[in-house]
């Protein structure tokens, strides 16, 4: 059902970021990412405890001044786990989804290039995948390989290459009728090199809004595998797991649910918001309905 | 129509058939001998070898491959490696829970989302419009099981919990008193933390042991659906044929219901479809928060055990499930949207 768009626009990169600056969802969402990314970012270099830590005479202690997310079973300190958790997630989601680009992109516009069989049996290809629930998928190559945030990243990546394959696609079957096409073409210029000079930069802003989507999707698959174990092996944190962990103690430590789950939710929402922002923007069609 | 609807099934059965090799060639690759699985390291080569022989795991590739399609089709299906039970038995009692875990999912979401995008719509541009898409959006970022771990605390846990603080003063004290309507209901209702009785026990026990789950489930995807609803109405709205109504004077909300809501039931159909996959996936993690035995749980353990056979058909029998409901959609579309008819 990608039927090609019409209403795709064609804008320079630098008038994007100035029109959503102006965008109060976009301003909200850069915020709230990054503070993950910033917390992510700090724990490089510092966290207020050592995670791997264990201090059993503090167990499951309740927020206070000297751990401001409280302690979790083992007496260790949830907000230094909640720092390295956000760099686990970043790094899985992020690289999952420079696989989508990497491959999904060629893939796409080398499809929308040639059209016809290459074409047919590409799109036909991206169905068989999407045919499959993506989590089941990564529950299984996770579980072939072998639980850990390599194989997560793999699991998770695989599922996003039919996802940039068809906006890449739709986005390229777009511009290709267009006059200043037609004119390079007279000009004499290769298929790639048209793909390459005239195609790509002109649907950068739709990979951008579609790569925060999966980014988003990306933090909230990771968390889903390392819920059920799949993910960043312990002692290593992830949010997931703290979370899986959490379930079995609601009953004494309530509050180690809590800050876990915020912090996917604040990681997503900021990304989706972004995501919307630009959307915005990019879209004169919403835009209009406003 | 008759053409569209055979050239929609022949590339779904096209899909059906590329899906079954790679989920036959996965399988194939899978690291781990089952029949070393099932006997132990102390077994003998002989017994491994006999055992092979006796399950089919010697013969060619093709052979098997058309051996297990053929089983498949006819929901001769072959025994589980761990339980020794007919798979076909098993899958059987998994969606005996997990149907109607997501039956009840798809109509909560479906019941919450399409008012609340039809309401923010009519509100468009105003503070409702405004906090119930804020609202959408957090339910969007919520991930499941977090949620399904929320409900769990709060109906099940805390009326509990609340009874020992009811009696003392101060802030937990407080929240007790304020809440004990509705905590005392919540203990009424007893609703079940995790597990399933099974359909045999009665309706209302199993019943109930579905409700937390559904909700947990439904959650998500109803945010989804209420933005959707909400955008493609909106679009809708901007119509000329909209603006002629109005001009004949028909009341703005008579409008919606009569000319707008309909026509914005294509693109919510489309994301009905597309979300019947991701419940599945939801299945997986929701019956894994509230052990429930049914198709995702039953996957899962199987993937970690190494139960081939039951893999192999489950994943099958999940794949068959969302080519033949997005056939169904695009069937659907056809019928709404005569324009879709012909060939793309």
């Amino acid at each position: 059902m990608a039927l090609p768009n019409p209403n795709i626009t064609v804008l320079p990169t630098r008038d994007v970021w100035a029109m959503a600056t102006r965008s109060p969802a976009f301003v909200t969402g850069l915020i709230l990412t990054s503070i993950i990314l910033l917390l992510g970012l700090i724990s490089l270099v510092w966290t207020p405890y050592d995670v791997s830590l264990v201090t059993i005479a503090e167990r499951l202690k309740t927020p206070s001044h000297s751990h401001l997310f409280g302690t979790d079973h083992f007496g260790r300190d949830i907000l230094s786990m909640i720092m390295v958790g956000a760099r686990n997630s970043i790094a899985v989601a992020l690289v999952a989804v420079g696989i989508g680009v990497i491959i999904g992109v060629p893939l796409g516009c080398w499809a929308a290039a040639r059209g016809g069989l290459i074409d047919a049996s590409l799109m036909r290809g991206n169905d068989v995948v999407f045919a499959f629930p993506a989590l089941l998928s990564a529950v299984m190559i996770t579980a072939i390989f072998g639980p850990g945030a390599v194989n997560a990243i793999i699991a998770i990546g695989i599922f996003n290459i039919p996802v940039f394959a068809r906006v890449a696609r739709a986005g390229a079957m777009a511009i290709w009728p267009r006059d200043f096409i037609l004119a390079a073409r007279a000009a004499g210029k290769s298929r790639m090199q048209i793909t390459l000079e005239h195609i790509l930069p002109n649907m950068m802003h739709l990979l951008i809004v579609q790569g925060t989507i999966q980014f988003s999707l990306g933090i909230l698959a990771e968390a889903g595998l390392s819920y059920l174990g799949l993910g960043a092996q312990p002692p290593s944190p992830s949010w997931g797991r703290m979370l899986a962990e959490a379930q079995t103690m609601m009953s004494i430590g309530p509050h180690t649910a809590l800050f876990p789950g915020l912090a996917i939710v604040i990681s997503v929402l900021g990304l989706n918001l972004m995501g919307d922002g630009l959307r915005d923007v990019l879209d004169p069609k919403l835009s209009r309905s406003k | 129509m008759i053409g569209y609807f055979f050239s929609r099934l022949g590339l779904s059965a096209l899909s059906l058939f590329l899906a079954s090799l790679v989920v036959f060639a996965v399988m194939i690759v899978l690291p781990g001998d089952p029949t070393r699985l099932m006997m132990g390291i102390s077994a003998t080569e002989d017994a491994v070898q006999a055992l092979r022989e006796q399950m089919g795991l010697n013969l060619p590739l093709f052979e098997r491959y058309f051996t297990w399609l053929t089983g498949f089709l006819t929901g001769n299906m072959g025994r589980s490696y761990t339980y020794s039970v007919p798979v076909s038995e098993l899958i059987y009692g998994a969606v005996s829970i997990s149907l109607p875990l997501a039956l009840i999912a798809l109509i909560l979401s479906t019941m919450i989302a399409i008012p609340t995008g039809l309401y923010a719509a009519s509100r468009h541009g105003k503070k409702a419009d405004s906090l119930s898409m804020g609202v959408a959006q957090i339910g969007i970022a919520m991930p499941n099981f977090w949620f399904a771990i929320l409900l769990v605390y709060a109906f099940v846990l805390l009326p509990f919990q609340s009874q020992a603080w009811a009696g003392q003063g101060g802030f937990w004290g407080g929240v007790a008193t304020l809440f004990s309507p509705a905590f005392s209901f919540f203990q009424w209702l007893k609703l079940p933390a995790g597990g399933f009785p099974g359909w045999e026990t009665g309706f209302i026990p199993a019943f109930k042991a579905l409700i937390l789950p559904a909700i947990a489930l439904a959650l998500p995807q109803a945010a989804i659906l209420a933005r959707v609803t909400r955008s493609a109405l909106l679009e809708i709205l901007g119509e000329d044929y909209i603006r002629t109504a109005r001009a004949k004077g028909l009341p703005r909300n008579l409008v919606i219901r009569r000319h707008a809501l309909r026509n914005a039931m294509i693109p919510v159909l489309t994301i009905l479809g597309l979300q019947f996959s991701f419940l599945l996936s939801g299945t997986i993690i929701i019956e894994n928060a509230f052990y429930l035995p049914g198709l995702g749980r039953m996957v899962f353990q199987a993937i970690t055990q190494r139960d081939l056979i039951v893999v192999q058909s489950v994943v099958m029998l999940l794949v068959l499930a969302v080519i033949v409901v997005n056939l169904i959609v695009d069937l659907l579309y056809a019928v709404a949207d005569p324009r879709l008819r012909r060939p793309a």
